[in-house]
């Protein structure tokens, strides 16, 4: 334990002002390069979807340059090539460049796939409601990106933070190159040493948790997936991201069939239910209408897309609105797409829930059968959302009722 | 012009490949060290014993939120270790962090049904591992782990200066020494990047690639 003696700390803490500086320098280059590279990231994230070919080749290009190639190698062009051409920077301000514009490739990259997160549709609703492309990305698409761009974004400001400390080997002055020389003035390389990996944990560890946190809280969205990720859910759910989409499509009805209650009350959604041709009627595609109610998500209207496309509208009257049935014999028909065993004639809430318990626990096994991930990131989601687990002795009998798959505590 | 070709000469261009070849043999080891490690403290993390899991945490959170340049420092200065050593010792540490995460997610991948396939054939939770689990996991993991290749091929470029290792970086930073006029300089930095972006990039391509090939295998 020599390594760690006493008098070595001592030592080392009689040169708190510089450590303190050293770590001030730190702190004001990350901040300054976070600057940098957040912009850079949005410029070229944004730049990577554009319809432009020039502009999206011009992001291809900084992207890979700046990820294939080191960090170290990027600081000493800046170090030693730069000034040769007469560009002289102070190393804090090569600090900050460098490590901003690395960081940057790395953030468009978050931004661009926080981008590609969002329902395409939305593009083409704001085209349709007269936004320039623009005020499309800044007000329509950005802000419902920002949940996916979050998370990933803090962790690369704490990866950003650690890449300050490259600057030790151009004498940056920070806190790696303080810890440097002075475990090269003294030998006390324990101290000098287990003080920096402190105080850089310190700024980071806050960071990393911030990341997780927003995941947690950002994938505790009321919505789960689909639009463009339906197609992904039904082959594999872990591809789809938690928290990106309003629940549409095929995705509603395999939810639906699973039982998850997934919107919001009151919320209802109009969608193509299956673009694939239905196996009785080859050239039918479907519209649903979905609802919510305190009895869970429920399929209120089913028709064939043309008329939903005609404009025949099939508003819910919500002051009426019973536990979701099937009606007539094309809702009995998507039931039968979705595996749900119905009459085509009537079908009473009771019958509609035995079905659902039945579809839920065909739905589960054709899952562990086909899915690596019986419940992937994007179902397990919906789960939370479920209908709350009876508590208590006397619901004993509703619990386990429940457990069993039985639907609805009657 | 004559400033460049009398820089490239058969010499210098070996004596840079073999820097190249000291960079892919240090992060190759340190990568295959770190699996190891990394399938070590993954497992541990969902190990049943408290203390374990606290462990893992602790060295994920720990190695995370620490720069690497640090580590390097930490094994060649303080742990005294010669040079070569100390530079997979300090990748190993730093990058099993991230690889406990990827194999983390690779035995998820697994499907339960083949834990309980391997038990219900009186395989022991060792054997499980290695022969059941750990083949298809690590099939999933592969694209990830050549990320990692990628980050550490990078990171070597520390290792010059830090314990004057003749990696890549290091051998292009002697040749600097020998030749000073500003285009030979201009052509050795080129140089360098244009050799790590080659490597770095093929190898992210093949992992692309390789994603692609296992999407289309589901």
């Amino acid at each position: 334990m020599e390594v760690f003696a006493p008098y070595k700390w001592e030592a080392l803490f009689e040169r708190w002002p510089e450590l303190l500086a050293a770590f001030g320098t730190t702190v004001a280059i990350s901040a300054l390069a976070l600057v940098i590279a957040l912009v850079l990231g949005f410029v070229f994230g944004v730049f990577s979807v554009s319809r432009f070919r020039v502009l999206r080749a011009l992001t291809r290009v900084y992207v890979e340059t700046v990820q294939n190639v080191p960090l170290l190698l990027q600081v000493f062009v800046l170090y030693a090539v730069f000034p040769l051409i007469g560009l002289s920077m102070t190393t804090f301000w090569i600090g900050v460049l460098a490590i901003g514009l690395y960081h940057g490739g790395y953030m468009s990259e978050v931004v661009r796939s926080g981008i590609g997160s969002v329902h395409r549709g939305q593009f083409e609703a704001a085209k349709s409601q007269g936004f320039s492309p623009v005020q499309t990305m800044t007000l329509i698409i950005l802000p419902q990106a920002m949940r996916i761009i979050l998370p990933p974004l803090a962790v690369q400001a704490a990866n950003l933070v650690k890449n300050t400390s490259v600057l030790a080997l151009v004498a940056g002055g920070e806190l790696m190159y303080f810890s440097n020389s002075f475990a090269g003035d003294t030998s006390y390389y324990g101290p000098a040493y287990v003080m920096a990996a402190l105080l850089y944990f310190v700024i980071c560890f806050p960071l990393s948790r911030a990341a997780v946190g927003l995941e947690k809280r950002m994938g505790a969205h009321r919505h789960v997936t689909t639009g463009d990720a339906t197609e992904a859910l039904t082959t594999d759910a872990t591809e789809v991201t938690p928290g990106t989409h309003d629940i549409t499509g095929h995705a509603a009805s395999i939810a639906l069939a699973g039982g998850v209650t997934t919107m919001a009350r009151g919320t209802t959604t109009l969608v193509p239910a299956r673009q694939a041709a239905s196996p009785r009627h080859p050239h039918h595609t479907w519209a649903v209408e979905l609802a919510v109610t305190e009895d869970g998500v429920g399929l209120v209207e089913a028709c064939a897309l043309d008329d939903k496309l005609k404009g025949e509208e099939h508003p819910i009257d919500w002051e009426s609105f019973a536990p979701p049935a099937f009606t007539g014999n094309q809702a009995a028909e998507i039931a039968d797409d979705i595996g749900l065993e119905l009459a085509q004639d009537e079908v009473t809430a009771a019958e509609r829930r035995r079905a659902v318990a039945r579809a839920r626990r065909h739905e589960r096994a054709e899952r562990g059968r086909s899915h690596p991930h019986p419940e992937g990131r994007g179902l397990r989601l919906s789960r939370k959302l479920h209908r709350k687990e009876p508590r208590g002795r006397r619901d004993a009998k509703a619990r386990k009722q429940h457990r069993k798959g039985g639907g609805d505590h009657e | 012009m004559s400033d460049v070709l009398e820089l490239l000469t058969w010499t210098n261009i070996v004596f840079l490949l073999q820097g190249l070849g000291l960079t892919l043999v240090i992060s190759a080891l340190s990568i295959a060290c770190s699996v190891v490690l990394g399938a070590l403290i993954s497992i541990m993390r969902g190990s049943s014993h408290k203390a374990l899991r606290g462990i893992a945490i602790a060295y994920v959170e720990l190695f995370k939120n620490t720069p690497l340049l640090l580590w390097i420092m930490f094994t060649f200065f303080v742990a005294q270790l010669p040079p070569l050593p100390a530079a997979v010792v300090a990748f190993t540490l730093f990058t099993a962090a991230s690889v406990a995460e990827i194999v983390r997610g690779g035995l998820a991948s697994v499907p339960r049904g083949q834990y309980e396939a391997a038990k219900s054939q009186g395989f022991s939770a060792p054997q499980m591992y290695l022969y059941i689990i750990m083949p298809q996991a690590l099939r999933n993991m592969v694209p990830a782990l050549l990320s990692q290749f990628v980050t550490t091929i990078k990171d070597t470029s520390y290792l010059w200066g830090a314990m004057a290792l003749q990696e890549l970086m290091g051998r292009g930073m002697i040749l600097m020494n020998s030749y000073n006029s500003t285009v030979q300089i201009f052509a050795i930095f080129a140089l360098l990047a244009l050799i790590y972006f080659v490597v770095c990039f093929t190898l992210s391509q093949i992992v692309r690639a390789y994603q692609k090939k296992l999407k289309g295998a589901r």
